[in-house]
């Protein structure tokens, strides 16, 4: 109960001393507005940042769906093979390591302008698919010799190895993998929206450039707060998967 | 009588020429119950490793009944942990596609065995150490081996429920009439359980097969003289080896 309480009971008290020291200290509403004008702006303008909101989640949740398909598949690959590996792992670490920012309005370009939602989604996979293709090998690379040796001698198939014993002896890898990219695929969303520019997206992070453009701060701070409850819910869902999968057997549960 | 597994002139060394054990001949009799004690670092896990197929040897011969089906009981436990004892027994018979049913009377009774037939539902986490050493058996049990294979299965566990579970091993040894071949560092356990107790020495050779004759296991045999007398010898012939490193 102390768990919930204690940071409701912060967060209140923040927001009370933030209405009060805006009046106190006459800040004007376009440096910082106090909490009751944002939350009027979200009213105000609730079905169109509603609609922004489906606009960037769904970019976050297309990304982190290929992100999760490919992440895993290309770690059965590698541990499958390790020739596969030697060739590709240099140049899927050079994806990760040169900043998105950089690539985005190369990947735009590419893509066409006339599909845009598809080069943010790229944008945002970019961003989201390396956490979980290195959760994945290394959760797959750690399973026991023993059960292997197990496997081995009941002659199982690669397959049968992989489905009996490899995935789901990697499942709390791969669900720490899919947490992370939960969150990145968010960034990558935003930063893609960033990127992706005027008259083409209409997600939260191009609200908040086009509400900071007019001075209009409080609907920028609307904007952000749904963000950030999307990036919170995302979190949490992906403890409530582990959750319900990994409580009965796993030692993080016990 | 017939051989189970006949071994000539097995050598092992790896790659980077250092030599697991050299010149291993010997002819495990189908139905016996062989032990193999010796130095740790010896070759003999490595031994039983080749024997059941999961590393090949450098070179030497081993002859074994094309049909032959094996089961081998690890150090350690070695269960899935996300699945239930039942499931545990159950996953060779499934890889190798048995059906459902013949599958289940194999696990129910390899259960039963090893005296866990009430506790199917359990997770490993929530057995002991001794229970968990169980249901590996069962599982090697349930696959119907011609020969078993155990890897010091019980040098983890405490005394009492080693002695219990040599006992149970008999017990079942008795019934199922499969060969075993047993790898131990404890000399008393290798004298109470085999008939033939294998000596490797610390630079992996054959050194002595010592024979136990007796036909009752119990705590008699374990306070009579010729246990005493076997033990002895066994240790001496052990002892022997650490003066030579």
């Amino acid at each position: 109960m102390m768990k919930f309480l204690l940071p409701l009971l912060v967060g209140f008290t923040l927001l009370v001393f933030w209405e009060w020291i805006v009046g106190f200290l006459a800040v004007p509403i376009f440096v910082l507005p106090p909490p009751s004008q944002i939350a009027y702006a979200l009213m105000d303008n609730f079905t169109s940042l509603m609609g922004s909101l489906i606009v960037t989640l769904s970019i976050t949740g297309f990304a982190y769906f290929w992100a999760l398909i490919g992440g895993v598949s290309l770690a059965i690959l590698f541990t499958r093979s390790r020739f596969i590996e030697m060739s590709l792992a240099p140049y899927v670490v050079t994806l990760q390591v040169t900043p998105v920012v950089a690539i985005a309005p190369l990947i735009l370009i590419w893509v066409g302008f006339e599909n845009t939602n598809r080069a943010m989604i790229i944008i945002a996979w970019i961003v989201a698919f390396f956490p979980i293709l290195t959760n994945t090998l290394q959760g797959i690379r750690s399973v026991d010799n023993g059960l292997h040796q197990l496997m081995q001698l009941s002659g199982a198939k690669w397959w049968q190895t992989l489905i009996y014993l490899e995935l789901p002896a990697a499942l709390p890898s791969i669900l720490t993998g899919a947490k992370i990219s939960g969150g990145l695929a968010l960034i990558g969303a935003v930063v893609a929206e960033f990127v992706a520019g005027s008259g083409t997206s209409t997600g939260l992070a191009w609200r908040i450039i086009e509400a900071g453009n007019r001075l209009e701060i409080s609907t920028m701070f609307a904007a952000l707060t749904l963000l950030s409850i999307l990036g919170i819910v995302i979190y949490y869902v992906h403890s409530l998967v582990e959750w319900i999968l990994l409580r009965k057997w796993h030692e993080s549960f016990h | 009588m017939s051989f189970a597994i006949k071994v000539t002139d097995l050598n092992m060394a790896y790659a980077d020429g250092i030599e697991v054990f050299r010149g291993f001949t010997h002819s495990f009799d189908a139905g016996s119950f062989t032990a193999i004690v010796g130095p740790s670092g010896c070759g003999k896990s490595s031994l039983l490793r080749i024997l059941a197929g999961l590393q090949s040897p450098s070179s030497g011969k081993i002859e074994i009944k094309p049909d032959t089906s094996i089961g081998y009981v690890f150090q350690e436990p070695t269960l899935l942990a996300w699945q239930t004892v039942y499931e545990n027994v159950a996953l060779p018979l499934k890889i190798k596609g048995l059906n459902k049913k013949l599958i289940d009377t194999r696990v129910t009774d390899a259960l039963a065995l090893v005296g866990l037939a009430g506790r199917q539902y359990a997770l490993s986490r929530e057995l002991s150490g001794g229970m968990k050493m169980r249901v590996s058996l069962a599982r090697a049990l349930a696959q119907n081996p011609d020969v078993l294979f155990m890897d010091e299965p019980f040098g983890a566990l405490d005394e009492l429920t080693r002695l219990k579970l040599d006992d149970e091993l008999l017990d079942i040894w008795r019934r199922q009439k499969c060969t075993i071949l047993f790898v131990t560092h404890t000399v008393s356990e290798a004298t109470y359980l085999a008939e033939r107790v294998l000596v490797m020495s610390s630079d992996g050779q054959l050194k002595d097969d010592i024979k136990i004759d007796s036909n009752t296991r119990n705590d008699a045999f374990r306070a009579s003289t010729p246990f005493h007398e076997a033990r002895l010898t066994i240790t001496k012939s052990l002892e022997h080896n650490e003066e030579a490193i």
